[in-house]
């Protein structure tokens, strides 16, 4: 795995393209695949363009869909209303997002990947049936664990308050399997051994060394749980009554309801949406080289 | 994987536990040996010293994460298998002071014999049939397509069909929400011009249009997956099919496709765990359309037993037979792909 | 997997172990705080929290405060029982931070009793009050002889009718039912596009009121015992009813506590709508372009000799088990709900046709109606009458939200051509008994 493998997929990437001289489809078989490949972009980006386009359009524009209209552009005023709409609280639902995301992300990818690094780095004994158990948590799906949460909460007064989603959100068993294999990648025993042989301290090496070379997995493993926490719907739901703790995701959720009986919830949905998605997108689009190389880890045997 | 709840983020995972673990030249030990790294030194003292410096660094480095595994992880765990075979009780018409009293598995009676929990496991196990194998599919065949080499702008193509997932799943929820309102939704608005009347959130329609939702998600996901393991298919096997003779079509549906049965078992299964979760884009269409119900989905039914009828031993039954469900599924797919590919000589994996 | 915990001999395995688990219980224990819903100082009044999605209730609130200085009340307005309301009344209950008062409506008052949120109020009520009170009301919030809530108003189902559009077709207005269906079918032949009524997809509660009007016992308690009986006779015979309404396309079948049903009233789509006498206040301020145009009739009748209702809406106080202070939170309650002070003020928040729980109230709310848009109808003379014909028979069944959901999903499919009404009854019994049998409620199906 790890560092041969991907030493070995980039080899082979270059060398499938001198192989695939040999094998190219037809000119007719060209098309058609760039047709079918065409077609689910188109299928995947259409939607998002909707959501830009439907952004941009006042309520009555809305529902005439003539989105392609230039008549009425009312993206600024749709802004200032989404975040004049009840009292500017879609501005407390999105740093709340970020709080949760940034800052659940940041901490939970620094402790997953420091279990990893010891399970890959450390020995002792029933390693790998404590490993199992760290598995056994990514094979668990979260929605699972939201009602048992929830009561312990209750029991403990933690219940509707920042931390009530705060801190389940820091576990991420998936970054612990993502850091070892990381560490068994990128940190070769020989530098921890010069290390201690200098006499630095485990602790020490393990911050000054080992994690700068873990660098691009740490950000892997910290986009996909920020995408997660993002995300995250079920246990804010479960969690929060208090709208001022609303992560945007069940902002957006609570007033589409209303949408449903009052129309006019729908341009600030429309544009709240929008601004919700930007952040990942961008971090998606910026960040490729790591989250493709997280996935690969993750995938390819 | 159905994108919106995980914590994890779950890409394809290998699916036996001890497997990452077996590389990596840390663990070339003899085994048994309790203590630490490599480090030979002599001198025993010193020895012992190091190993319990070691020790004490590797639970520094363990704990922060163990104590979310406890408090997260299993504590809830063990919580809902408590509660779901204990029960406040109260005897009569229920007025007077509850006690709690083992229930055994009264919980778990009343809720498979609840119509509702058990058209909710349906609605699962339909949307799990026609979601599944549809994903599986088009993941493979897009990523075949993008591995032809015939495609142009491949990166664009794969960073546009991976777009979706940074799109949070109740947005992605809401987006079709729109796309299937009619007023709102130029889909419909077009199909109407061509005569076609569609109603996206009928009793018919609608769980294609979660499928669809979930598809659109997580489509672009599984596609990088798969093309990454294809890109790892070494290229003799593929050189070797071409000088035989094989077009590039049987090339890629008898070379690649059976080299590349690792990754799709894990789509596979964790596509499965994910659906049965499914909860963010019912819900969301719930308050649109009547035709999906409170408790139109396991999720919802455990929702609801626990926040609308406050019956929570009854919510933690649901949970645990969702999870024993769950896990049975996924045993039985690891299991059963484990066997075929003892079977079969084409498996290029090292296991 | 924690055999091989218990069973390592690993330092660091257990050391990690040691302190996860140290953390653990430092994260869930330190985070205890105290329950209680209020705090007193030795002197000055004693503060009650009171929270309510009712209209006018912080007038109510302030009147209160104005006049009493024993005691002062904090008000916070929270969503409405279905739009979450009840929900954060639970949980604030399982975390021990409920407020003194909670306002819940007549179907979830035993449900609330049963779960330990709502106190027994019977050694705190006076005399005094329950004389005052509609015996019907009380009935619905007393259970085993123990009161667990106030009735604040109680809402016998009317049928309101548009004066100009039945003058204008020459239909007479319905005094029975089959006057009803009759005169349906003359609305169908002779207004093109327009329909005597709504059967609402999403009106469990309106059904439910019409069995109640019948004499159906959905949730019966005699014997100590919950027996229920969603489809016993006369409700086979309103649902039959219906579903023949339904089929011939008599009535429209849509859900009309949307933006939709609302525009389909103000389209003057419908020539009357069957709800609570609460709703002629509704329609004052949504369709005020419709003034002098309407006009109160009772509910029509199966038997007009005999004449009963059933109730639609309608509203109760409770106090939690929670709050220290059960005495005072009587005293608010029963000022709230028996004094003209408190309806004056709750008036002043805006338009209210509420039939008050304490009819002896009714001038106070016959003065404050500007009745010109019923075209001067007294229409406080009808609901009292009415309200006096409120079936004795109706009792709550213990999860009646959860109940009537199921109930409006089925007449939802219903809506779609996909199933009954009596279907969806059906469901809605099929679906509650497993929910009371793991409540450890003693329960049983009564017999059809």
């Amino acid at each position: 795995m790890s560092a041969e493998t991907t030493e070995r997929t980039r080899r082979t990437a270059r060398d499938r393209r001198t192989a695939r001289r040999h094998g190219r489809p037809t000119l007719l078989g060209r098309g058609a695949v760039n047709a079918l490949v065409g077609l689910s972009v188109l299928y995947t980006l259409l939607p998002v363009l909707w959501l830009l386009l439907a952004s941009t359009k006042n309520r009555d524009a809305l529902f005439r869909s003539d989105l392609f209209s230039s008549g009425d552009f009312s993206l600024a005023r749709n802004l200032s209303d989404l975040f004049a709409m009840e009292g500017g609280i879609y501005g407390r639902w999105y740093v709340n997002s970020l709080l949760y995301a940034v800052l659940g992300a940041a901490i939970g990818a620094m402790v997953s990947v420091a279990c990893g690094y010891a399970f890959d780095k450390y020995r002792f004994r029933h390693k790998e049936k404590l490993f199992g158990l760290v598995l056994a948590g990514v094979m668990v799906p979260p929605t699972v664990l939201a009602l048992p949460l929830y009561l312990i909460a209750s029991k403990t007064g933690l219940v509707n308050t920042f931390w009530s989603v705060f801190i389940p959100v820091l576990f991420n068993p998936f970054g612990v399997y993502l850091g070892r294999v990381f560490s068994q990648g990128y940190v070769p025993g020989e530098v921890l051994e010069a290390a201690r042989v200098d006499g630095a301290g485990e602790l020490t090496t393990y911050f000054r060394v080992a994690l700068r070379m873990l660098g691009p997995g740490l950000v892997t493993v910290f986009l996909f749980q920020l995408t997660a926490i993002w995300n995250n719907f079920f246990l804010p739901m479960v969690m929060l009554s208090d709208q001022s703790l609303f992560p945007v995701s069940l902002g957006l959720y609570v007033w589409n309801s209303s949408a449903v009986v009052t129309p006019d919830y729908y341009p600030p949905v429309i544009a709240g949406s929008l601004l919700a998605v930007l952040p990942l997108i961008a971090a998606f689009v910026l960040l490729q080289r790591y989250w493709k190389s997280g996935l690969t880890a993750g995938s390819v045997k | 994987m159905s994108s919106t709840d995980s914590t994890a983020p779950v890409p394809g995972r290998p699916p036996g536990p001890a497997r990452p673990a077996a590389a990596g030249p840390q663990t070339a030990h003899p085994p048994g040996a309790s203590g630490a790294v490599p480090a030979d030194r002599p001198g025993a003292r010193t020895r012992r010293w190091a190993r319990r410096r070691r020790l004490g660094a590797c639970a520094a480095l363990m704990g922060p994460f163990f104590v979310l595994l406890v408090a997260v992880f299993l504590v809830p765990v063990c919580a809902a298998v408590w509660l779901s075979f204990f029960s406040d009780d109260q005897p009569g018409l229920g007025f007077g002071p509850e006690r709690t009293v083992f229930a055994g598995l009264r919980n778990f009676e009343a809720a498979l014999t609840d119509p509702t929990f058990l058209s909710g496991l349906g609605t699962a196990a339909l949307y799990c049939v026609v979601y599944i194998p549809l994903m599986v599919l088009c993941a493979l065949a897009l990523a075949l397509l993008l591995d032809s080499g015939a495609v142009r702008l491949r990166r664009t193509a794969q960073l546009s069909l991976f777009l979706p997932h940074a799109v949070p799943g109740i947005i992605a929820a809401i987006i079709w929400l729109y796309l299937y309102t009619p007023g709102l939704s130029p889909v419909i608005d077009l199909l109407h011009h061509a005569d076609v009347r569609v109603d996206f959130l009928g009793v018919r329609m609608v769980l294609p249009s979660i499928v669809n939702i979930a598809m659109w998600s997580n489509l672009g996901y599984n596609v990088v997956i798969f093309y990454a393991a294809l890109q790892a298919v070494p290229r003799e096997v593929t050189e070797a099919a071409v000088v035989d003779g094989a077009g590039p079509v049987r090339t890629a549906l008898s070379v690649k496709v059976p080299l590349v049965r690792g990754s799709a078992v894990m789509v596979t299964m964790f596509t499965l765990i994910w659906s049965l979760q499914l909860f963010t884009e019912p819900m969301l269409l719930s308050q649109a359309t009547p035709v999906v119900g409170s408790r139109y989905t396991p999720n919802m039914y455990i929702y609801d037993a626990a926040f609308t009828r406050n019956n929570y031993g009854l919510a933690a039954a649901a949970s645990v037979v969702l999870l024993v469900v769950t896990i049975a599924l996924s045993y039985g797919l690891s299991r059963w792909s484990n066997r075929t590919a003892d079977t079969s000589e084409g498996d290029s994996g090292e296991r | 997997m924690p055999g091989s915990r218990t069973r390592t001999r690993t330092r660091s395995t257990r050391t990690a172990l040691t302190t996860a688990l140290a953390l653990a219980g430092l994260l869930l224990g330190t985070a205890c705080t105290p329950g209680g819903a209020t705090a007193e100082s030795a002197s000055g009044p004693v503060h009650l929290t009171f929270w309510s999605s009712l209209r006018g209730s912080q007038e109510v609130v302030d009147a209160f405060n104005r006049t009493h200085d024993d005691i002062h009340v904090d008000f916070e307005q929270v969503p409405s029982g279905q739009q979450g309301g009840y929900a954060k009344l639970s949980n604030a209950a399982r975390a021990g931070n409920a407020p003194d008062v909670a306002t819940i409506e007549y179907p979830q008052v035993p449900g609330f009793a049963i779960d330990g949120v709502a106190r027994d109020l019977t050694p705190y009520m006076s005399k005094r009050l329950r004389a005052k009170l509609l015996p019907q009301a009380l009935a619905l919030t007393t259970f085993e002889g123990r009161t667990f809530s106030v009735p604040q108003d109680v809402e016998p189902m009317v049928f309101l009718y548009r004066r100009d559009l039945f003058a204008k077709y020459g239909i007479e207005v319905p005094r029975t039912w089959a006057e009803f269906e009759d005169a349906a079918r003359a609305v169908k032949r002779k207004a093109k596009g327009k329909r005597i009524a709504t059967f609402p997809t999403d009106g469990g509660h309106h059904l439910a009121g019409f069995a109640w009007q019948a004499g159906a016992r959905w949730f019966d308690t005699r014997g100590g015992r919950w027996t229920v009986s969603m489809t016993d006779g006369p409700t086979r015979k309103v649902t039959a009813y219906w579903q023949r309404l339904i089929d011939e396309k008599l009535v429209f079948l849509n859900p009309v506590d949307t933006q939709a049903g609302t525009a389909q009233v103000g389209r003057s789509e419908v020539f009357g709508k069957l709800t609570g006498a609460w709703d002629a206040g509704g329609m004052m301020s949504s369709q005020p372009g419709q003034k002098g145009k309407w006009g109160v009739a009772p509910l029509p009748q199966w038997d007009p000799k005999h004449p009963r209702v059933g109730t639609h809406g309608g509203s109760t106080f409770a106090v939690t088990k929670d709050s220290a202070h059960p005495r005072e939170a009587m005293e608010f309650i029963e000022w709230q709900v028996s004094s003209p002070a408190a309806w004056r003020a709750r008036l002043s928040s805006g338009i209210s046709s509420q039939y008050p729980a304490v009819p002896a109230l009714l001038p106070v709310l016959r003065k404050a109606m500007d009745t010109r848009y019923f075209a001067g109808q007294d229409i406080y003379a009808l609901f009292d009458r009415e309200a006096r014909h409120i079936s004795r028979r109706w009792t709550w069944g213990p999860r009646m939200t959860a109940t009537l959901k199921t109930v409006q999903d089925g007449l939802a499919r219903a809506g779609d051509g996909e199933g009954t009404v009596l279907g969806a009854v059906e469901e809605g019994q099929r679906s509650t008994m497993p929910d009371l049998k793991s409540l450890g409620l003693d329960a049983r199906e009564g017999s059809r």
